[in-house]
């Protein structure tokens, strides 16, 4: 897979601290783009290569904590690392439980930032790749027809040829031929390969 | 000389010149007469004996004494007891004087008291000539009474100046002292003759550290004629200790406005010093403490104040680091990098600075000052509770505010206080309306120029009654509160001769709070 780089998006509203983040994490070796407000990341471009936010938590206009609800709200599910300058525990809590990846108090270690900063952008690609291949897998079983997916599902509890046409009220045969359709449409190798596949479609909320 | 010698004297004058065997001298009080002393003539010698008792019905005889003191003429009777008329006085039929004369003591037309002589074995003892004589005796004795009298009113009033428990002197209209009481001769351990001596004499007893502005101050009261007031510390000869003292002095002018003399006191004002003193330590622990506690509630927000710049020390830092690494580095890039950590590290060090400036014990220190850059040194340190708090801050002062004069860190910590009271009073106010206003502007007042600062709310605002009592010690509304905040600004707002108050807001809800100073004269800024 030809992968877009990574980037890290940094939004924070003092411009000394700003600018040193951002030279930290470009001189890193990362893409990094900064905003001074938050209304200014949220109306920007996204983009398909992993990412991650580095969020300061105080801000006037939209606070981090605000910016966190609003990217939830619009659908931009990235992870997100938060500063602060004076990290008190409630708000940590509760940015934790909203889904925050890390909070760090100013001043932190940079290495401490850099590292957050690659875990979360590890954490975003593979949740890019579980996404991009939940995707193709779904791809490939609608093309199925709605009679391949009923003798999928019940392959996939494991039941045998004989009790799927029995439950199906036809014959054998017919089974034996859906499942070589089957089989070859979503690129089964094996009836586990199959089973595993079910399972993923299931667990996204797709069967 | 003191009363009863002068009783004395002309009394046993009239009773040997008079060859009587018994005196009275009776003097007139308010109250009715008084038999000041008898005489007794005894075996050729006068026995004197001071009595200062009132007049019995008995003693003397009532009827020759009210005679005298009614009609200011003198009673003589040759031979009292064969008298019809007299014999109805008590006193004579009982004692049987032969021969009594009486006399008035006038003082001009005034009567004063008499003098009363009697003779029980002659009559006719006392002749007209030798009553006459007694007359300028009486007369003489009025003066020597009327003498006695001033001069025991002098002595009190001398004795009264010597011992006050303040010293009183005066001075001639050229500054030498010419009167000096004992309290200060007593107290410096200086003579009357020293003191004299030069119009600086006394001022070796004052604390060298205080003589040059002593000297300053009398010469400028002395030459322009206006007295003067000097708080000196002056040396106690008895325990060598300094103690404060207060010289004052009033001019005393003749008709046409020459300086007749300068009358002063000196006070010893030792323990009012050291009271006032305690009060004023104990007024700047309080502020003190307060300002402490103010801080507190900012601790977030100088947290940050000092984090955020670090933080950008150690990323740069970092990224030097980083950049080194990377072979061939990009000298621009850490050039930048190094300018901004000197920037970063400039920024916390002067925010730390500010708040050792707000609970350092400093002393009170008056420099003259704008309250522009006491807004801004306050905001610097709240600005980030300002925006956690989700409060705009609008600042609108004019550019007419006059400088004044003050100690920088008591009146940052009133504009603190009355920033943190705002925010706080907003904490129930809906957010797009929690906008705190802090406006500065000249004013003119009772002929005076002030400069006035106000810091206005969007808040809850105070009840009517709540006006003052706001300012009052221990008031509080916040569950947190000391209720010291108000009652320390005001404090020391009046301590500047200024003064802090609160008014509802006219347009809208909320309060303002308000202070005014004077402008600073011949401030160097």
């Amino acid at each position: 897979m030809n992968e877009v780089e990574p980037i890290v998006f940094l939004v924070d509203d003092n411009a000394l601290f700003r600018r040193s983040t951002e030279r930290l994490i470009r001189t890193a070796w990362l893409n990094v783009q900064a905003f001074s407000c938050a209304r200014d990341f949220l109306n920007g471009p996204r983009q398909a290569g992993p990412s991650c936010l580095v969020l300061d938590v105080r801000m006037p206009g939209l606070s981090g904590m605000d910016l966190q609800r609003e990217a939830t709200r619009m659908g931009i599910d990235i992870p997100i690392i938060f500063m602060t300058g004076h990290g008190d525990i409630p708000m940590s809590v509760r940015a934790m439980k909203a889904g925050a990846a890390e909070f760090l108090t100013k001043p932190f270690c940079s290495s401490v930032l850099l590292n957050a900063i690659r875990a979360a952008i590890e954490r975003d690609r593979a949740s890019l790749q579980k996404k991009s291949e939940i995707k193709e897998l779904r791809d490939r079983y609608e093309t199925l027809t709605p009679r391949e997916r009923e003798v999928m599902a019940l392959v996939a509890e494991g039941l045998l040829n004989k009790e799927v046409a029995g439950k199906l009220s036809t014959t054998e045969a017919t089974i034996k031929f859906h499942r070589a359709h089957i089989m070859q449409k979503i690129r089964a190798k094996s009836i586990a390969d199959l089973i595993r596949m079910s399972e993923k479609l299931g667990a996204a909320n797709l069967l | 000389m003191n009363l009863p010698n002068l009783i004395e004297k002309p009394l046993r004058l009239a009773v040997e010149h008079a060859g009587a065997q018994r005196g009275l001298l009776i003097l007139l009080y308010n109250d009715g007469p008084y038999i000041e002393a008898e005489a007794k003539s005894r075996h050729g010698s006068v026995e004197i004996l001071i009595r200062h008792e009132r007049a019995k019905s008995m003693d003397p005889p009532q009827s020759a004494l009210q005679f005298v003191l009614r009609t200011h003429e003198r009673v003589l009777l040759d031979d009292a007891s064969s008298r019809q008329s007299q014999s109805e006085d008590e006193y004579i039929r009982h004692n049987g004087p032969k021969s009594v004369l009486c006399l008035p003591i006038l003082k001009q037309t005034e009567i004063i008291g008499a003098l009363y002589l009697e003779n029980n074995l002659a009559s006719h003892a006392f002749t007209s000539d030798r009553a006459a004589v007694l007359d300028v005796l009486a007369s003489q004795a009025a003066i020597s009474l009327e003498n006695a009298a001033l001069l025991t009113d002098l002595q009190l009033q001398v004795g009264l100046l010597q011992h006050l428990p303040v010293s009183a002197w005066t001075l001639k209209p050229d500054g030498t002292p010419d009167f000096v009481n004992q309290v200060w001769l007593e107290f410096s351990g200086q003579t009357l003759d020293f003191v004299r001596s030069h119009p600086e004499a006394w001022m070796t007893a004052v604390h060298p550290e205080d003589r040059e502005m002593a000297a300053k101050i009398f010469w400028e009261g002395v030459h322009s004629g206006q007295g003067f007031a000097i708080e000196t510390r002056s040396l106690r000869a008895q325990d060598g200790t300094y103690r404060w003292h207060l010289q004052q002095a009033v001019v005393l002018r003749d008709s046409e406005g020459k300086v007749l003399k300068f009358v002063g006191t000196t006070t010893d004002i030792d323990d009012q010093k050291r009271n006032e003193e305690a009060l004023r330590q104990a007024q700047a622990e309080l502020a003190h403490v307060t300002r402490v506690a103010t801080m507190g509630q900012l601790t977030a927000s100088i947290a940050h104040e000092v984090n955020q710049p670090l933080g950008s020390v150690i990323n740069n830092a970092n990224a030097c680091l980083n950049l080194l690494e990377n072979g061939a580095p990009q000298l621009n890039e850490v050039r930048d990098a190094l300018a901004e950590i000197i920037q970063g590290a400039n920024q916390a060090s002067a925010v730390i600075s500010r708040v050792r400036g707000m609970v350092r014990k400093a002393p009170s220190e008056r420099t003259g000052l704008n309250l522009r850059d006491i807004v801004t040194d306050v905001l610097s340190l709240a600005r980030h509770d300002t925006a956690a708090r989700r409060v705009a801050i609008r600042i609108e002062l004019s550019d007419d505010m006059p400088p004044v004069k003050g100690d920088r860190v008591q009146l940052q910590q009133v504009l603190l206080n009355l920033v943190v009271n705002g925010m706080e009073a907003m904490n129930a106010t809906e957010e797009s309306k929690r906008t705190l206003t802090i406006w500065g502007r000249h004013e003119t007042r009772d002929g005076e120029s002030w400069c006035l600062l106000g810091v206005q709310d969007a808040g809850t605002g105070l009840q009517p009654e709540e006006m003052n009592q706001i300012f009052e010690a221990f008031y509080t509304t916040k569950p947190q509160g000391m209720g010291m905040g108000l009652a320390i600004s005001r404090s020391i707002i009046e301590a500047h001769d200024g003064r802090l108050w609160a008014e509802p807001n006219q347009e809208g809800p909320g309060a303002t709070f308000l202070f005014s100073l004077p402008e600073a004269r011949n401030a160097s800024l």
